[in-house]
């Protein structure tokens, strides 16, 4: 049985010839479900966005401020060559010269109106922007209620149009009215166009949670776990982790000459250095330190206080002393480590999945836009899309997946382990019963067929509601599927 | 920039000729009148004036207040912390006083402020689930030995929703109002929109830019603030500060660092546009009192005098007297015109005022369940469920303020009830006596501007603050809402489940029948909320206006004994001096003329002492 991206591919083919006009929409459907996951960052405003998108590429592509700062949607994709360009509202395009200063990428926009502007695409050739194309969003909330307007459009909150993005990544600061809203609207979507667990969350700027004290991380990570076992934001994504973005952005990216100056820094008499340290002002005190000011404000802004007071400790204690493992350091407290597993356990496995279905939203959005022009072929668009969607168990799991992870529908323990294995992405059939890897096919066969009877008389339970139902049919169809593997 | 202790230097000479006064009446036996000016001295010294800390959670108020008072007692927590309203205030020894509802009963409980964390902190009483409406904690702070009471509040924006419209809604009780927001970022639209709505609701706000320390680019921040205000009108400008480097500064008396933590511009701030405003009030008040005390001194001393020098015109004086003392014995009493209208006024408003609420309460639901019929998504049940907050919040504080405003009218009416009566008095006496009645309850007034300026104010909050009955209507205040808000919490949509189920079905297409079983719970749950609400309120206003009426009766049955305290002494007098021989007038007269010379010795200095205090 083919997967069902393989499906989705083959469904844009046969959509071409229903609907030839829109040949060319088609084609960019099919492209993307071709390429890479694409993964926005989202949050409200200064969240933290552009520096952990940084951090998550490894390179200072995203321009980053204390002010509001981004304002444009932007695609960072990887490529063979270093190309930026706007695509504009108009469908045209213009090149957008940039440089490099100081190892960030600097965008000339000048004379370019971000109302213009659709979004804008970074490509640049990365290892890390293989498998998944990063999208940086305005903030949520902002003053600037264009900034806001464009991050829901692009993510096509409250229209009836699918979202460009596949997944998100959602940086909050702690978990205000906002972000529950603004989650619980890309879910409202997800779940209509019937999927996804597409959605984790970041608890960003952890080093700041903690007011910059040195056990501030773990702090951080208490306050995140804690929200990962909140009922209401584990019924909007279902992950939480702690990160300080700002610290991995600067440990991929840390200079010789900064490391130098820490290294100064850190041969500053005990009592002076402890001063220095107390507020960001005492820092950058001209009197207090041989290194110049503009080389510590550098150094605040890089990273942070709390970076500052975890360097000087390893320096002190000689726990650390190149730049190399100062790096270390900094990425290690980071907490991009546990991010990046959350991405490659998470999103990635379901990567495929993910893509049909948005690919399939896309095409439902080609059979509406059609409708005006000709009704029939409309109709017979829909008509195989939704055949398709039907067919594809994929999807069924996924939702399924959801629903129970949610606790939109709540089983047991038991159950809800059971479901999880069952449903996890890429797994053997031995895993996904829970018995032994290697087992025979006979054995196999043997566990699959108790589970589907287990959950048809789950199935049965006339207290069921129809999303419990629903849930108990889409494990047995799965048990049966593994059945019918092993004969 | 004037210090918390220099601020007080203007107010100084007030208090000491009031006192002196005080000192006057007590040597002439009049330990009543005295009492009343040491207790405006003391309201001078330390008037109570409100200051609400609010601002998104997580922002450094429960810090902010800790650093202001020097003292840590508030929690503070890097997770959500403050879960439940603190009212912390001067009190001669340390004394926390939890109040909170079980069930349907009140209860207040002590409680010390090591323990504080399991009433007002999300750790020890999460979402509030003990059902705290405030705690009381009382300290020998020198600080809030000056006058000012915080109000530490939960952080606004949470999960837990009804913050915001809870916080609003105490607004027109308060003094004032410490908006804290961190340096870490610029103002967010939540958070303008809020400033906006509470610029109209309390005149003096003062905005904390918080966590200087941390963040590099405070400056910027601040600037950046100070921008968007004033695009939006709100003149405000951002106080820099840092409480950590504040409360360091405390530990090492360190005054280079507490110069760094931006405190003394707040403590400027908070003594020249908090206190200094409600001083000022209390200063008049307290010269009001002083000289409508001093003329009741003075009243008994001249007709005592008059039937010394005039023993024909004795007898007479001393019966004119007695009938005036008579005439207010009666004013004293339960049927006297003004405590007739105090009870009728109360009943109107009332009726008044319960109308209008269940009025308003009546017409929210309405528009809710038609809104409901046209809901769609689970999105649109959340907004439902905040406009629902918002709406009842705002009818609950239009309520209280109307039963304050009232409550200050009907104090008005009496005084020219009273004002009447005086003419009425004036037609019994003939002796020339100062009879300046009107003095002693205007001197009284709530409102600066007197009684006649004072109807124009139904409509007006000003009139509220600083007035006595302010920190009374707070307590209301405070006592009613976070039960209304804990309602509001249980009908949270996301509590409910209610929101996620309605979004995860997608109205439009989903089976009729289903949905119209979630909009029939929604409905019910709308009603049920309102229900919940008009009982709560209902019995809060009954209790605010039976203190209404209590306070007002008291406080002119007071004044009125007074009065009638003052001329029957005049009669008593008035009699003892016409049985006096000739020496022991002589000597009386020396005595009675001396204590007159020492009345108007410390009257004298009453009305430049004003005026240096009012400059
Ligand atoms: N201490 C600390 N600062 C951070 C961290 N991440 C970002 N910052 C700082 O926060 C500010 C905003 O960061 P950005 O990455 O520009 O935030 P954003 O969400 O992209 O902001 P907008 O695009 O304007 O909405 C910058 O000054 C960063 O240096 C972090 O993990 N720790
Ligand atoms: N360095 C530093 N940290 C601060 C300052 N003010 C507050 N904090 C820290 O910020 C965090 C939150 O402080 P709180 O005072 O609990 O904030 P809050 O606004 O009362 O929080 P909620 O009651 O939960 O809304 C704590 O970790 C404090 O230590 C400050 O001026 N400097
Ligand atoms: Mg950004
Ligand atoms: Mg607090």
């Amino acid at each position: 049985m083919s997967t069902a991206l393989e499906q989705a591919l083959d469904l844009c083919d046969r959509a071409v010839s229903l609907a030839p006009s829109r040949a060319t929409e088609i084609g960019v459907v099919r492209q993307r479900a071709q390429g890479p996951l694409r993964v926005a960052l989202a949050g409200r405003v200064k969240a933290g966005k552009s520096t952990l998108l940084n951090a998550l590429v490894g390179e200072r592509l995203a321009a980053t401020d204390a002010g509001e700062c981004t304002r444009i949607v932007t695609w960072f994709q990887d490529g063979s060559g270093y190309d930026v360009q706007a695509l504009l509202s108009d469908g045209s395009r213009v090149a957008i010269p940039f440089r490099r200063v100081d190892g960030a990428l600097q965008l000339q926009l000048d004379g370019l109106d971000a109302d213009q502007v659709t979004r804008l695409e970074v490509t640049w050739p990365s290892a890390r922007l293989r498998s998944i194309t990063l999208i940086d969003t305005p903030g949520l909330a902002s003053l600037d209620d264009r900034n806001s307007l464009r991050t829901r459009e692009f993510l096509a909150m409250g229209e009836d149009r699918p979202a460009d993005a596949d997944a998100v990544i959602y940086l909050m600061r702690h978990l205000h009215r906002a972000d529950a809203e603004f989650l619980g609207a890309f879910l409202d979507r997800s779940v209509s166009a019937s999927s996804p667990v597409n959605a984790v969350a970041v608890l960003a700027r952890a080093d700041e949670i903690g007011a910059c004290r040195l056990d501030a991380m773990t702090s951080a990570a208490r306050i995140a776990s804690r929200y990962q076992a909140d009922p209401v934001l584990r019924s909007l994504c279902t992950h939480v982790t702690a990160m300080a973005g700002l610290l991995a952005e600067t440990g991929l990216t840390l200079r010789e000459d900064e490391a130098n100056a820490l290294r100064t820094l850190a041969q500053t008499p005990s009592a002076e250095l402890d001063a220095m340290l107390l507020s960001v002002d005492a820092f950058c005190e001209p009197a207090s330190s041989e290194l110049t000011v503009e080389m510590r404000r550098a150094l605040l802004e890089r990273l942070g206080l709390y970076g500052l007071r975890l360097v000087v400790q390893e320096l002190v204690a000689a726990r650390a002393g190149t730049a190399t493992e100062l790096s270390r350091v900094l990425l290690a407290a980071s907490g991009l480590d546990a991010l990046r597993a959350l991405i490659d356990g998470h999103f990635l496995p379901r990567a495929q999945t993910l893509k049909a279905r948005s690919a399939l939203a896309a095409l439902r959005d080609v059979a509406r836009s059609l409708a005006a022009d000709d009704p029939a072929g409309a109709r017979a668009l829909d008509a195989e899309i939704e055949r398709v969607e039907a067919a594809i168990p994929d999807f069924a799991e996924l939702r399924t997946t959801h629903l129970v992870l949610s606790g939109a529908v709540i089983l047991s323990a038991a159950e809800t382990a059971e479901v999880e294995l069952a449903c996890t992405p890429g797994a053997t059939d031995s895993t996904r019963l829970g018995i032994d890897e290697g087992s025979t096919a006979e054995v196999r066969r043997q566990a699959a067929l108790l589970a589907v009877g287990r959950w048809r008389t789950r199935a049965s339970d006339p207290l069921n509601d129809s999303a419990t139902n629903e849930v108990c049919e889409t494990m047995a169809r799965t048990f049966e599927g593994i059945y019918a593997a092993a004969v | 920039m004037t210090s918390l202790a220099e601020a007080d230097a203007p107010f100084r000479p007030v208090a000491d000729a009031v006192l002196a006064v005080a000192a006057v009446a007590s040597e002439l036996g009049r330990d009543d009148l005295a009492g009343r000016l040491r207790i405006a001295v003391a309201r001078l010294t330390r008037p109570t004036t409100i200051v609400c800390v609010v601002g998104e959670f997580k922002q450094g108020k429960s810090s902010l207040v800790n650093a202001i008072v020097g003292e840590s007692i508030c929690p503070v927590d890097d997770d959500l912390a403050t879960s439940a309203l603190t009212l912390l205030r001067y009190g001669d020894e340390r004394r926390v006083e939890v109040r909170r509802t079980v069930g349907q009963e009140s209860l207040v409980e002590s409680s010390s402020v090591e323990d504080l964390g399991d009433w007002v902190s999300e750790a020890g009483n999460p979402g509030n689930a003990k059902g705290v409406e405030r705690v009381d904690v009382a300290v020998p702070n020198s600080l809030l030995a000056k006058g000012i009471a915080f109000v530490d509040t939960p952080g606004m924006g949470s999960l837990g929703a009804g913050h915001a419209a809870a916080t609003l809604a105490f607004l027109p009780f308060a003094d004032a109002l410490v908006f804290v927001s961190d340096a870490s970022a610029e103002l967010s639209a939540p958070e303008l929109e809020f400033l906006q709505r509470a610029r109209e609701l309390c005149p003096t706000v003062l905005f904390a830019l918080t966590k200087t320390d941390l963040h590099a680019s405070w400056r910027r921040v601040a600037d950046l603030n100070a921008g968007h205000l004033s695009h939006a009108d709100v003149e405000l400008v951002p106080l820099p500060v840092s409480s950590q480097l504040r409360t360091l500064a405390v530990a090492r008396s360190d005054e280079t660092l507490n110069r760094s933590s931006g405190f003394p511009a707040l403590y400027g701030e908070l003594s020249g546009r908090v206190l200094r405003p409600a001083k000022q009030l209390a200063a008049r008040r307290a010269v009001d009192e002083a000289q409508a005390g001093a003329t009741q001194l003075e009243t008994t001393l001249r007709s005592e005098l008059s039937a010394l020098t005039d023993p024909e015109a004795a007898a007479q004086t001393a019966s004119q007297a007695a009938a005036v003392a008579a005439r207010l014995e009666h004013l004293r009493g339960p049927g006297a015109r003004w405590s007739v209208l105090v009870g009728d006024r109360v009943v109107d408003l009332t009726n008044d005022v319960t109308f209008v609420f269940r009025g308003r309460m009546r017409q929210i639901t309405r528009d809710l369940e038609t809104e409901i019929e046209n809901l769609k998504t689970g999105k649109d049940w959340d907004e439902l469920a905040r406009s629902l907050q918002t709406q009842v919040a705002e009818a609950v504080t239009t309520a209280f303020t109307a039963i304050a405003a009232g409550a200050q009218s009907t104090r008005e009416d009496v005084v020219d009830l009273l004002a009447e009566e005086t003419l009425v008095l004036n037609a019994v006496e003939q002796t020339g006596l100062p009879f300046d009645v009107q003095s002693l309850w205007s001197g009284h007034s709530l409102d600066p501007q007197g009684s006649k300026a004072g109807r124009a104010l139904g409509t007006t909050l000003s009139g509220l603050r600083g007035a006595q009955s302010g920190i009374i209507m707070f307590g209301m205040m405070a006592r009613f809402l976070p039960a209304g808000v804990g309602a509001l919490l249980m009908t949270n949509p996301v509590t409910l489940g209610l929101g996620v189920a309605f979004g995860g079905m997608q109205i439009r297409d989903a089976q009729s029948r289903k949905v119209a079983q979630r909009r029939q719970q929604a409905r019910a749950h709308v009603r049920q909320f309102v229900d919940d609400v008009q009982f709560e309120v209902g019995n809060a206003m009954s209790e605010a206006l039976r203190a209404v009426q209590r306070s007002i009766r008291d406080e002119f049955t007071d004044r009125v004994g007074e009065l009638q305290r003052t001329y029957a002494d005049a009669s008593r007098q008035a009699t003892e001096a016409a049985t006096r021989g000739a020496d022991d007038a002589a000597r009386r007269t020396a005595e009675v003329t001396a204590s007159l010379d020492a009345i108007a010795a410390a009257r004298a200095p009453l009305a430049a002492a004003l005026a240096g205090a009012s400059a």
